[in-house]
């Protein structure tokens, strides 16, 4: 068999490559700036430490937050969920979700059942979308947090944050939004949008590496902790700190990932948000459209690039999704994701479920090629299997 | 830049984080300082401080007020020992 070209379409799972200051960032800190920020105090811990200052500093500008202190370096967005999510809630809190969350989001809410906490998972529509009527109506006075997801990774569906935000904030709720598939897509504005808290992967449209995530707490949310340890401050205290960021960063940093992290952020402002949704926008009309040309395939989700962000599901005929994604990668060197993409309450809302999907997530490195390439590969699968 | 600091004045405050967040807003109203470690007889954080001269004190606690800098102390030194302002 000829040696086939390697295209990667798997960008929802985590980006790559990433911008080559990343790579170049990350070298230079692990080979220069080995130290333990917050602990020595000598030369080489203050540029550790000054170099983690800055990554906040930098997303900070992303995301229009007001203190950098609010920005909580995680391990990945499942962890930054987890701390957001135990954090605020209590027995017999009220909660409302949605029908389309990812495992991060309903596996600890479920957990929290057990213990007495009462989520309402509001139904999504069948192209995965979360309607704010149907938040509004299930809201009560007695609603603690709203926590949503910003866009499927199963559907790329956006959600209309604003929109809900807004209905958190006349019932006084917390509004929390999963941004793992939207940070460094489209644009997120703390204040505008209503968000008191945001949680998403440092790897993925951020462009950092893996080992990377984010929590942003606003002012005046005291979480309680369900971590506690080292911070390098008040070591005298028995207490955890009470001051961000060190209330929820106990241990070691991981300094390096996080200096990828702002060469990845640092990226995107310099590029401009605009500029990568565009080229993401017009490479995701280009697959929808290769895409719809086929024969026997079934679409999931809205089906208009303006509405979701750079992930589009699909099925063709009865063929099993795992088989497709084994003969895109094996035939063609095509990597996409196949199966349930650890989101089963939304395979369940699109009628996908158990079975699941093909994925195809666009990086902005993608090209116009890679896409032709996937049409041409999916149109000699169908052939061979018909 | 030690010998340039003559007589020696600290800012403390509660976490790295607000540390160097000073450090940088004073650094670009280009008043000199440095970060040194806390000193043990103050606190035992692992943490840092910042030193300044004494004389741009006024300066130095306009510039944290306008920016609003939770400071947690300032302090200067007496031979061995460290006298809260």
């Amino acid at each position: 068999m000829v040696k086939k070209k390697l295209i990667y379409l798997d960008n929802a799972a985590t980006s790559f490559p990433k911008p080559e200051q990343v790579y170049q960032k990350m070298d230079h800190c692990m080979r220069n700036i080995g130290a333990n920020p917050g602990r020595s105090g000598h030369r080489m811990a203050i540029k550790a430490d000054e170099m983690v200052y800055n990554t906040r500093e930098t997303i900070k500008k992303l995301f229009n937050i007001s203190n950098s202190e609010n920005i909580i370096f995680t391990s990945n967005a499942t962890i930054a969920l987890n701390l957001g999510i135990k954090g605020v809630l209590q027995k017999g809190d009220e909660v409302i979700s949605s029908s389309i969350e990812h495992n991060s989001v309903f596996r600890p809410l479920m957990q929290l059942i057990k213990k007495g906490v009462r989520v309402k998972f509001i139904p999504c529509s069948e192209d995965g979308f979360l309607d704010p009527d149907d938040v509004e109506k299930a809201v009560t006075d007695k609603t603690k947090l709203i926590i949503v997801n910003h866009a499927s990774n199963v559907t790329g569906n956006i959600t209309p944050i604003k929109e809900i935000g807004k209905i958190a904030k006349r019932s006084g709720a917390i509004f929390f939004i999963d941004a793992a598939q939207t940070a460094g897509n489209i644009s997120i504005d703390v204040k505008r949008d209503y968000i008191d808290m945001l949680a998403c992967s440092g790897h993925k449209s951020l462009l950092g590496p893996q080992g990377t995530g984010i929590l942003y707490v606003r002012p005046g949310i005291e979480l309680n902790t369900i971590i506690e340890g080292g911070t390098g401050s008040s070591s005298e205290s028995e207490n955890q700190p009470e001051l961000l960021p060190d209330k929820l960063e106990s241990g070691t940093l991981n300094t390096v990932g996080i200096v990828g992290l702002g060469a990845g952020v640092d990226f995107i402002l310099k590029t401009g948000l605009d500029k990568i949704r565009n080229r993401k926008v017009f490479l995701t009309i280009k697959l929808l459209k290769g895409l719809e040309n086929l024969n026997g395939i079934k679409i999931y989700g809205p089906g208009d690039a303006g509405k979701i962000v750079p992930i589009v599901s699909f099925n063709i005929n009865s063929i099993d999704p795992s088989e497709v994604g084994y003969l895109l990668d094996e035939r063609f060197g095509i990597m996409t994701r196949v199966g349930l993409h650890c989101s089963p309450l939304a395979h369940k809302t699109i009628g996908s479920f158990p079975k699941g999907t093909v994925r195809v997530s666009l990086g902005y490195f993608n090209t116009e090629g890679d896409i032709d390439y996937l049409i041409n590969s999916l149109k000699n699968i169908l052939k061979t299997k018909a | 830049m030690d010998k340039e600091l003559k007589e020696e004045c600290i800012l403390v405050f509660q976490t790295t984080h607000r540390t160097l967040q000073a450090e940088n807003i004073l650094k670009k109203e280009k008043i000199k300082i440095k970060i040194v470690l806390k000193p043990r007889s103050i606190t035992t954080d692992c943490g840092l401080a910042i030193r300044f001269n004494a004389e741009d004190k006024d300066v130095i606690f306009k510039i944290i007020k306008n920016n609003n800098l939770s400071l947690m102390g300032v302090y200067s030194r007496s031979g061995e020992k460290w006298i809260k302002l």
